[in-house]
């Protein structure tokens, strides 16, 4: 992909004996919103800043816009970074501050005041401009530190867990706003995050990283319905993982579910794990329904958060959760015996790479 | 409630042990009599004015003043930057090499006076200002790397990281940003190195000589042999400087010694 | 990121040159005795009684005086940081703690000689309540120069001491006594172990300056007692003889430095003890 963006060909990073980052291969186009999302030292911070140039990989490449930046000192490079903590300089005013990137790539005063008022404004805070980092709340330290990056042009804006430090409301109304900023924009956008919910509702594609290497990439429809690994499927939303076992080409047989689950063209004996949501796993008063693959259970455990249940239900050696809108669990008391049902078509396998013994 | 009361009054022994001997020097320095008495009998400025009639007072003065300009700008100028690489690198022996520019705290002064002497000898520079100065350079550093070092925290790095992604040169970031963030460290290390030169008298002992000498080696070599008003008069007007240099320290940086956890 | 790293060059050259080098002088100097390598200097040193007596009066007189400062200056400590409210009291406290450690050792130590003396205040002090009959002798004794040494050091045991306490936080204070300890149990197991490092270090820094002081000790001894450095500081300044001042340089170097080496060893020993038990 020559007219990517940003390109990153196979990089490595250690720190000492620590492999933070292996082989790592991405491409981010013009004008899109890639979000890097995986659990605390799965190395996507370590790979914003090897993008920034903060740190230098022991090997591969990364290109923007064609050129190659790998060994550039970070002030150097054609993007802009928004920081964890915001990283707003305190002794500077909120226009100075904003000015201050306009300014070293030798902008004139006035005019660097002026596009740090332009885009003050763009976030709605040029009646802070005078102020002091200090004297402003989080979310709009927060909205300083945005117009701060995007005020020098950058065809490309990294951004670092920016919305970590914020209350959960004012979390997700800056999650619309940073949304529409950056489509506004049209300013390529590398968010990371460890909040699913987050990167689903924000970005194009999600990348997710899990010890220093890429699990999958994808939009979020897709990693949620064809997760390509167990830790995909487990890190992204909530996932019952059941063991299934090729039958030839009759079908893989569950750990739950009297019936085979159709499957063709499997090896026999091929390992899977089964990834099945809860939502789509329904409670039965039935033994039997048509087109579902049911078993009984007994319940286990009953949360009723109030606009919706969660029953989990234990069928033979596993636990399946069940999420029902509503009070379903009206009725269910723990140790009740129970029918739970789910649609083949719902069902995603995952091949494990190898087997974990030989079989007999 | 004993204990309490116990504790209040051995506090304020020992607050007193602490001021009596300045005390005594300032006020003796006013006594009319011609031997130090305290408290001061009568009150006269004389024993000020003999001193600034004796212009080899004053030429201590200057010394010392130069020495301590001199040795705390150089410590700046040498230290900032070894702060900086100590905080921001990762390097083999950097423990030992910070263990290293610290010593000069820890090790007795007497020792690093007289090895001075002897290289300064065979360099030809022996008990000249220069073999002072770099003594001098050599026992302050620390008091920069130790004030500054701690204000060089992660929290500081984001703003040089963000700084050099705003398109800032290494330079600029410097001064534009770090230099601004660690001035009151680079102020109390300055200021305990402006101090630590013009108070010594181990080290610059050994490479004075009677034409060329500091204020406290001055005071040192009188002393043995008279005491006399003068040498509280002296003796005040560093107390004074000392003070002054509190005060400037408190007003610039605070003095945040004692108090709780900002 | 190492790019920082040449800024290490000027600082380090200059320490070589003017530090390492100039100490490295003293070694090889103090090796050798009459223009051929030799232990002699040490042996001289080390096979004198004499030096023996005197290291023996230096380490007692460092001793009493960081023990002194450690009785005195904890109280003092708890007191400006525990017990008194009123800001400025602190602030004025505090800077009055400053004011001494920002005189020359001179200034400090006249100003004993002059309280010290036969007629001076303390002895009148003490005639005067009846406490002596006679003006008691205190220049020229090792009592004189620990009264002044503690004096001087007194100062960084406080601040050492002081700062650790401001450090801890009073609602671990606050939880013990509210799980039942008393004020002194609460003091003993909680307030005092967490301010031990800081204790620690001040006694170091305390010790290590006792012992390598020269200008109290030379003006409170009055010729009559001779602590270490002052030998020192007669071969290179009276007699001139580099060989066998470098021994003794280096004989007060090493004590010093095994000494505080043990005192941080047993710090750290200590810490860890606690450390361990805390898991």
């Amino acid at each position: 992909m020559s007219d990517a963006l940003l390109s990153i060909r196979s990089i490595d990073k250690h720190f000492g004996a620590y492999h933070a980052l292996r082989d790592v291969s991405l491409d981010v186009a013009h004008g899109e919103f890639v979000a890097l999302l995986g659990p605390s030292g799965c190395g996507k911070t370590t790979l914003l800043r090897c993008i920034a140039g903060f740190l230098s990989p022991d090997s591969g490449t990364i290109r923007i816009g064609g050129e190659d930046v790998t060994r550039l000192p970070p002030h150097r490079r054609p993007l802009n970074t928004v920081f964890q903590h915001y990283a707003l300089f305190p002794h500077m005013s909120i226009l100075d501050n904003v000015a201050y990137g306009p300014r070293r790539h030798g902008v004139a005063r006035g005019e660097a005041l002026e596009r740090a008022r332009e885009a003050l404004e763009l976030v709605g805070l040029d009646s802070a401009a005078g102020r002091f980092p200090r004297e402003l709340s989080g979310g709009q330290q927060q909205r300083v530190a945005l117009a701060r990056a995007f005020v020098n042009r950058p065809k490309l804006l990294l951004l670092d867990e920016p919305l970590s430090a914020l209350d959960l409301k004012l979390r997700k109304r800056m999650q619309i706003e940073l949304k529409h900023l950056q489509e506004k924009l049209g300013i390529a956008f590398v968010f990371v995050t460890h909040d699913q919910e987050e990167a689903m509702s924000m970005a194009n594609r999600i990348v997710v990283m899990n010890r220093g290497v890429i699990e999958q990439v994808g939009d979020g429809r897709t990693i949620y319905t064809s997760p390509a690994s167990r830790f995909v499927a487990d890190f992204i939303g909530e996932a019952n993982l059941l063991p299934g076992t090729a039958e030839g080409d009759a079908g893989v047989r569950l750990g739950v579910g009297a019936a085979l689950l159709p499957h063709l063209g499997a090896d026999a004996r091929q390992r899977y794990t089964a990834v099945l949501r809860p939502e789509h796993v329904e409670l039965l008063d039935q033994p039997e329904a048509p087109g579902l693959i049911t078993d009984q259970g007994f319940v286990e455990d009953v949360i009723d958060t109030g606009g919706q249940t969660v029953v989990t239900v234990r069928v033979g050696e596993h636990l399946l959760a069940s999420r029902r809108l509503g009070m379903a669990g009206k009725g269910l008391n723990p140790g009740a015996p129970v029918f739970v049902g789910f649609r083949p078509g719902h069902v995603h396998l995952i091949a494990e790479p190898a087997p974990h013994r030989s079989g007999p | 409630m004993i204990a309490r009361l116990l504790l209040r009054v051995v506090s304020w022994s020992v607050m007193a042990y602490l001021i009596l001997p300045l005390l005594v020097i300032v006020g003796s320095s006013f006594t009319a009599t011609s031997y130090l008495a305290f408290p001061p009998q009568g009150l006269t400025l004389d024993w000020y004015g003999r001193m600034l009639a004796d212009t080899s007072y004053l030429a201590a003065f200057g010394t010392s003043t130069l020495l301590a300009l001199v040795a705390t700008a150089a410590a700046l100028l040498l230290g900032v930057p070894a702060a900086l690489a100590i905080a921001r690198c990762e390097f083999p022996g950097k423990r030992f090499l910070l263990s290293l520019l610290m010593s000069p705290l820890v090790l007795p002064h007497v020792v690093l006076g007289a090895a001075l002497l002897q290289y300064c000898a065979a360099l030809g520079l022996m008990r000249s200002f220069t073999a002072l100065l770099v003594g001098h350079i050599v026992i302050v550093m620390p008091f920069v790397l130790r004030s500054v070092l701690p204000q060089l925290t992660p929290e500081q790095r984001a703003l040089e990281e963000a700084s050099a992604d705003l398109g800032a040169r290494p330079m600029e970031t410097f001064f534009l940003v770090t230099l601004p963030q660690i001035r009151s460290g680079l102020a109390s290390g300055a200021i305990f190195a402006f101090i630590s030169s013009w108070i010594n008298v181990e080290l610059s002992i050994f490479n004075t000589t009677a034409e060329m000498t500091t204020i406290p080696v001055k005071l040192f070599n009188y002393v043995q042999y008279t005491i006399d008003p003068v040498i509280a008069a002296v003796s005040s007007i560093t107390i004074g400087v000392a003070a002054l240099a509190i005060v400037i320290l408190d007003l610039t940086v605070g003095l945040h010694l004692l108090s709780d956890r900002r | 990121m190492n790019r920082a790293l040449p800024l290490l060059a000027a600082p380090v050259a200059f320490f070589v040159a003017f530090f390492a080098v100039p100490m490295i002088v003293v070694v090889s100097s103090s090796l050798m005795a009459g223009g051929v390598p030799s232990l002699g200097n040490y042996a001289r040193v080390l096979l004198d009684q004499y030096h023996w007596d005197v290291l023996a009066a230096t380490f007692r007189i460092a001793g009493l005086t960081t023990a002194a400062c450690a009785l005195l200056g904890y109280p003092l400590a708890y007191y400006l940081v525990r017990v008194v409210k009123s800001r400025a009291l602190r602030r004025t406290c505090v800077i009055l703690l400053v004011l001494p450690l920002f005189t020359s050792n001179i200034v400090r130590s006249f100003g004993w000689m002059v309280l010290l003396g036969r007629n001076g205040l303390v002895n009148d002090a003490l005639v005067g309540a009846g406490i002596l009959d006679r003006p008691m002798r205190f220049l020229g004794t090792e009592l004189g120069i620990v009264i002044g040494l503690v004096y001087i050091l007194l100062p960084f045991i406080v601040l050492a001491v002081g700062n650790a306490l401001a450090a801890v936080d009073p609602a671990l204070e606050d939880a013990s006594s509210d799980l039942g300890a008393t004020p002194f149990d609460t003091f003993r197991t909680v307030t005092f172990p967490l301010c031990l490092p800081g204790l620690m270090s001040g006694i170091v820094m305390v010790f290590t300056l006792a012992v390598s002081a020269y200008v109290t000790p030379a003006l409170l001894s009055g010729g009559k007692i001779t602590v270490f450095p002052m030998l020192i500081f007669q071969q290179y300044s009276t007699v001139f003889d580099v060989n066998y001042g470098g021994a003794l340089s280096m004989t007060l170097l090493v004590m010093t430095l095994v000494l505080v080496g043990l005192a941080g060893w047993i710090g750290n020993a200590g810490a860890d003890a606690k450390g361990r038990a805390a898991r």
